[in-house]
Parts: structure tokens; C-alpha cells; sequence
């Protein structure tokens, strides 16, 4: 089940295009978003590791279990304000791809028709799947996708109009201090491990120690693939204009023999079923933890399939609701104060689950 | 007790998918536009030109069928919206594969002209971009006898997929925006010249404060290609010491070249390249092969040196100096220290050139 936890991080590095990471640290390149980087990474690793520490202190056993014990009242603010931070973040990429899908793909459709197409989608594949089917399918998707996205980043990283120069002139900006949102941006992609607040329920054995080094290594690499590659494309002074600096990336790239010369139709078509899959995961993990608040395991059957019914229905108007009501450079700000937020409320989490596992060690 | 919620939900699935459809037009319903050129207006702005093609059924043995709609106006989105309503159907600018601007219109700042296409999200950023000379209008309403689709010969002469030349200087929209926005980084466009059935393409243009500014000719826009590594393939001229005879010609391969700068007054280029004689004009023998390759490296290395004084002279920077000086620099005023230096800064060429031998003769 091992791999699973990495699928889970592999999952946040691709879809953090969508989390709006690349469009902060490039707003920012001129102040302080290279040292971001480095500090990202570090931050990512440290919290990685201290809650892969200690959640191994908890096997089979998901956040709500694990603070069972704790005062009723801190319990479920605490659940339903993570239950909200993640439903949020499914929220942001469903709302920020949908906008790319209506602009890109089908410009005259309406906000409201394609979001409630993806919402059916989602809602019944959280109905359907428990948490290692959804498991099962974030890996399947990924041996569909991956190998095609590794040829983008190819084709990308091989191509003779990227300015090698444009991209070490941001680099020469090393020495500024970066603001709170470049360093919440770049600290995003680390945080795939979170999702272990439930998914440990179905891991049948502890994360392994011995790989975990890997991931602060290819979360940089993606990290500077994120930002790095859109202003070799564009441009150190004209990247900065671009509302989606990857979308507008892709379609800079070409296979002049491939089946279709464009490549922003397969990068697109790719981002769909990736940012589908890190909704439907990220709400899952909401949902699990309402469930929870409202202890629905000791439901009847009717009952808890009427709870999860409830649920998901709230999910899916207020993503509508959202839709309807912000436009997209809101969708921008909004995803920028939750990246802000999840800092904190990741750091809190971090504490908690440090604390709770270390008195656990004392206590047994 | 679950099945039937999949069954209500795939019915919702469906009837939303469906919905999804009424989005999209039929493709006889669509006429794809290959080539976007823009004049100067007579009494407005611009003269937006959009080249149509005409399906037709067979491929083959029939001529590249196509019209032209063009429109004056003073934004590039209201002569669009006025050609719509000329066409009977939706225009698709999906193969809008290149862009020709008229030498007139680039006389002025472009970047306004620019914001439209780069804006547009059905516009690919990997069209290609070349100015027609005198107009844009003499290059699209050419009929090539030898093109089988409209437009294609644009596409193929810039691609590099058909013809391979090196005084072609590709430019993708969105490296020209780049070059536009960048500082120390000047843009360059290929101009195309009519000439009755078909077109030549074999000079560049170099912007600087976003218009044009100098014309290069043949020579200089092939040495310009080596410089931004384009191309890796060129022949070289090669004259008789002291005289404007030519001698032999070295057809060179492997170009490789490189810029450095260490101190902030001088700018280093290397260029290194392998080859053998192609065409000897007098008699050459194996022997003086030596003192062959030190004349054609002093002769390269003396028009590198022009092109690159020229480009001093008019104060552009197509090749990336200024650029390399602020990728190296970490002063926050770089670009101002540059911008100084740049007018006295001195040219230290290399040139290696690697002669193999005189070819199938010897």
C-alpha cells in the first residue's frame, strides 16, 4: 500500500498549476519568490517528515480516531474546520479548471452547465468509491496520464526557444524576502501527505522511511519546472502578464510530426482527469471527516447513505454557488488566502499530531 | 439500493453531456482561416486580411481554393466582427498557422497590434510571424502553382519541414511577444517578398523600441541565425586575399556558437563549425588546406564583427547581450548599467573552423 501515500504527494505537485502556485511565485520573481523555493522545500520536508513520524504512531487509525479522546467542543470545530479547508481546496481546482475548460475547450458554454457536468461526475464517484477504491483509481489514472505529461515536460525542458537566460535573470533576484503568499504557494506542493488524515485508515502497514528522501528531491524539481519553464517561454518581463502561465506555456509547445501539433489540446485534455481525481480525493477526505464529526458509523444503513447524500448535495451547490457568484480574478484572490491559510492550519496540524504521538509513546 | 442511484445518475450524466453539444458548431458550419495578415489602412488603422480556405471534396489534382476577406478599422476585434458578417459561417482560427504584418504597419510601435493575438485564447501561440514586403496583401493573395493546400507553403518554409534554408529566421508568436517585453532582448521577423508566383523569403528585420529599425541582408541574416543557434548547417564564401573574387565556398555543419561576457566592456562570441570545400572557383590543392581554413576564419570572423558593430550602431540587441548581462549581473539597475555600456562595448570573435578536406576532388 506504499505507494499509495506517494501517488497522494505525486497528486498535489501536478495539480498545484490549478492551486494558482505558478501565478504567485511568478507575480512575485522580481521579490523574493526564488529564495520562496528553496523555503518552500524546506518547510514541505520538515512537515512531511514529522507527520509521517508520527502518524506512524497511529497504524490503520485516521485523524478523527486519533483525537478521540480529546475535549468534544475541540474536536468538531477542529473537524469541520479541516473538513472545510479541504473541501476548499477541491473547490479552488474544480472552479479554476472549469474556467480553463470554458475558455479553452467550450467558450460558449455556460459557468453553471460545465460545473454541474464535472459535479455529476465527482459526486458519483464519491458515492460510489470508499477510500481505496479512490486509491485504486488515482493510480490508474496516473499510469494513463503520466507518461504523456513526461513528454510534455520533455518537450518543454528540449525546446530551442526556451531563454536560459531570461529564466538565470530571475534567478539573480536570489536575495529578496519573500512574502508569506510566495512561500505558502511553494510549500503547496509537499502537501499531497495530508490527505493521510483519512487515507491511513486503508494503509495496512507504516510509510516506509527509507524512500521519503525522494520526495523533497522531485517536489523541487517540480517546483522550479513550475515557475522556471513558463518564463524561459515568455519571457523574465512578459511572463508576468499571463492570467494561466502553464496553459499559456503549453500552447507555446509543438510536435510538428505528432497526431495533433498543438500541444495545449493533450495538456488540457490531461489536467482534466488530474484535477477531477484531486477533487473527488480532497473531497473525499471532507466528507470522511464529517462523517465522523457525526459519529454516521454508528448509523443504520438508510441513514448513513442519507447523510452521505446530504453531504455531497451541499458540496456540489456550494461549488455552484461559487461559480455563479465569483468571477475569475476572485477565484485568483480566493485560492491565494487559502494557500495562506493551509499554511497555518497544516503547521497546527503538524503540532497537534507531534504532541498527540508523543504522548502516545509515553502513555504505552 | 445503490444501483439504482447509478442509474438515476448516469441518466443525469447523459442528458448533461448532451447539453455540453449545443456549445460546439458542425464543421461544415466553420470556415478555418490559415493566415492573418494586417496592413496599414488607407483610411483607418489597420486592413485586417483573413485568408479561407474552400473545402473541397477531392484532394487531388484540384488547386488550392481560397478567399480573402478583409476589413478596415481602427481595432483588429472590430474588423473581425465586420468579417463575420461577410462570412456565411463561423470563423475558426484554429489553423491560423501565420501571422504576416505589412512592412508599413511595423513602421510603428507593434505592441498594440500584438495584445490582440496574444489575448485571443483561439489564436495558437505557435503560429508563425513574418512581415510582407511592400504589404502583407502581396504575400497572402499569392496562388503558388506547386502549393496543393492554401497557405501551406508558409507553413512549410517556416517550419523547416519542407525547405531548409538559413536565411530563414523562424519566429513563433510567442517568442516575438517575449522579445518584445524582454529587455536586452530585441525582436527579429523574416520578410517575405513577392515575386509574381511565389515568394522569397531571405532577409530579417530587427526591431528595437518595438519597430522596426534595420533591414539585414542575406549574409547578415545568415550569420544572425548561426549567432542564435538556428541553424547548424551554413556555407560559408570565402574570397581571394585582398580581393572581392571568390575563391571557395565551405559548406559548414555542426555551427555551434556561444556568448560570454566576464568583464562589463567586452562581449566574447565563439563560434565553432566543422566542414569541407563545396565549390572551388580557382584551383585549391590539399596541401594549402591549412592556410585555407586561417583565411576563411578570418573572413567569417570579419563579417561577424560588422553585423555585430551594425547592431552597436543602431543600439539593437537581437542576439541577447543585454540580457546575458543581466542573467549574470545581480545588481538590481542592471539593465541601466547595460544600456550605458552597450554603445562602447567591444566584439572579441572566435572563430574555429574545422576543414576537413576539399571534398570528392582534390
Amino acid at each position: 500500500m506504499n505507494r499509495y501515500f506517494y501517488y497522494l504527494i505525486l497528486l498535489n505537485m501536478l495539480v498545484n498549476v490549478f492551486m494558482y502556485v505558478p501565478s504567485i511565485l511568478i507575480r512575485e520573481r522580481f521579490d523574493g519568490a526564488v529564495l520562496a523555493l528553496p523555503l518552500g522545500v524546506l518547510i514541505g520536508t520538515i512537515f512531511l517528515f514529522l507527520f509521517v513520524f508520527s502518524i506512524n504512531k497511529f497504524p490503520k487509525l485516521g485523524l478523527p480516531e486519533i483525537i478521540e479522546h480529546t475535549p468534544k467542543v475541540f474536536r468538531n470545530i477542529f473537524l469541520f474546520f479541516f473538513a472545510l479547508i479541504w473541501f476548499f481546496a477541491g473547490s479552488i481546482t474544480l472552479l479554476a479548471f472549469n474556467n480553463v475548460i470554458i475558455r479553452f475547450i467550450n467558450p460558449d458554454i455556460t459557468g453553471f452547465n460545465m460545473i454541474s457536468a464535472f459535479l455529476v461526475l465527482i459526486i458519483m464517484l464519491l458515492s460510489l468509491l470508499r477510500s481505496d477504491k479512490i486509491l485504486y483509481t488515482l493510480e490508474i489514472i496516473f499510469i494513463l496520464n503520466l507518461p504523456l505529461i513526461l513528454i510534455i515536460m520533455l518537450q518543454a525542458y528540449t525546446n530551442n526557444y526556451l531563454t536560459i537566460d531570461s529564466v538565470l535573470e530571475v534567478g539573480t533576484h536570489l536575495f529578496e524576502v519573500p512574502s508569506l503568499s510566495a512561500i505558502a504557494a511553494a510549500s503547496f506542493v509537499f502537501s499531497g501527505y495530508a490527505n493521510l488524515v483519512i487515507f491511513n485508515r486503508v494503509f495496512k502497514e507504516k510509510i516506509n522511511w527509507k524512500l521519503l528522501w525522494i520526495i523533497p528531491i522531485v517536489g523541487f524539481i517540480n517546483l522550479i519546472t513550475s515557475v522556471l519553464i513558463p518564463i524561459g517561454f515568455w519571457g523574465a518581463d512578459g511572463v508576468g502578464d499571463l492570467t494561466y502561465p502553464w496553459i499559456a506555456t503549453s500552447d507555446a509547445l509543438r510536435i510538428e510530426f505528432g497526431p495533433i501539433e498543438r500541444l495545449t489540446t493533450i495538456f488540457i485534455l490531461l489536467y482534466v482527469s488530474v484535477a477531477t481525481i484531486s477533487t473527488v480525493v480532497h473531497w473525499h477526505v471532507a466528507l470522511e471527516i464529517l462523517k465522523s464529526i457525526f459519529h454516521v458509523k454508528k448509523f443504520k444503513q438508510k441513514k448513513k447513505t442519507i447523510f452521505t447524500w446530504v453531504i455531497l448535495v451541499i458540496f456540489g451547490v456550494g461549488v455552484i454557488l461559487l461559480e455563479m457568484n465569483i468571477k475569475e480574478n476572485t477565484i485568483f484572490r480566493f485560492g491565494e488566502a487559502w494557500l495562506n491559510i493551509r499554511l497555518f492550519s497544516e503547521a497546527f496540524l503538524i503540532i497537534l499530531m507531534v504532541l498527540l504521538s508523543r504522548r502516545k509513546k509515553n502513555g504505552t | 439500493m445503490g444501483l439504482r442511484y447509478v442509474k438515476i445518475f448516469l441518466v443525469m450524466l447523459l442528458i448533461l453531456l448532451s447539453t455540453t453539444a449545443c456549445g460546439y458548431k458542425d464543421i461544415d458550419k466553420r470556415s478555418f482561416v490559415l493566415t492573418i495578415a494586417v496592413d496599414k489602412g488607407q483610411e483607418k488603422k489597420y486592413k485586417v486580411m483573413l485568408k479561407i480556405a474552400i473545402p473541397s471534396s477531392d484532394v487531388r489534382g484540384q488547386k488550392p481554393e481560397f478567399i480573402i476577406s478583409e476589413q478596415e478599422s481602427d481595432t483588429i476585434t472590430d474588423a473581425i466582427r465586420m468579417i463575420k458578417t461577410k462570412v456565411d459561417k463561423e470563423l475558426d482560427f484554429s489553423h491560423a498557422k501565420s501571422i504576416i504584418f505589412g512592412e508599413e504597419i511595423v513602421a510603428k510601435d507593434v505592441s498594440p497590434l500584438l495584445d490582440w493575438f496574444i489575448r485571443r485564447r483561439d489564436i495558437q501561440k505557435i503560429a508563425w510571424v513574418g512581415i510582407g514586403s511592400p504589404t502583407a496583401e502581396s504575400i497572402i493573395t499569392i496562388k503558388r502553382k506547386i502549393e496543393r493546400l492554401p497557405s501551406n507553403a508558409l507553413f512549410m518554409s517556416f517550419g523547416q519541414t519542407g525547405t531548409e534554408s538559413v536565411y530563414i529566421v523562424s519566429e513563433f508568436l510567442f517568442d516575438f511577444r517575449k522579445r518584445i517585453t524582454e529587455k536586452g532582448l530585441d525582436p527579429i521577423l523574416p520578410i517575405l517578398e513577392p515575386k509574381s508566383t511565389f515568394f522569397q523569403i531571405n532577409k530579417a528585420a530587427v526591431f528595437g523600441d518595438k519597430k522596426l529599425k534595420i533591414t539585414l541582408s542575406e549574409d547578415e541574416t545568415k550569420i544572425l541565425n548561426m549567432l542564435l543557434q538556428r541553424v547548424n548547417k551554413a556555407d560559408i564564401e570565402v574570397k581571394k586575399e585582398d580581393t572581392e573574387e571568390p575563391f571557395f565556398f565551405v559548406s559548414a555543419e555542426g555551427i555551434n556558437s556561444g556568448i560570454e561576457i566576464h568583464s562589463s566592456d567586452k562581449v566574447e562570441v565563439k563560434i565553432k563549425m566543422q566542414g569541407v570545400i563545396e565549390e572551388a572557383v580557382v584551383e585549391v590543392s590539399e596541401e594549402n588546406l591549412k592556410k585555407y581554413k586561417k583565411l576563411a576564419e578570418e573572413q567569417f570572423k570579419e563579417k561577424v564583427l560588422s553585423l555585430l558593430w551594425k547592431f552597436q550602431e543602431e543600439e539593437v540587441d537581437p542576439v541577447g547581450f543585454g540580457l546575458l548581462y543581466r542573467a549574470k549581473s545581480f545588481d538590481k539597475d542592471d539593465w541601466e548599467q547595460w544600456q550605458k555600456l552597450y554603445p562602447n562595448v567591444k566584439f572579441d570573435v572566435q572563430v574555429e573552423l574545422q576543414l576537413h578536406g576539399t571534398g570528392l576532388l582534390k
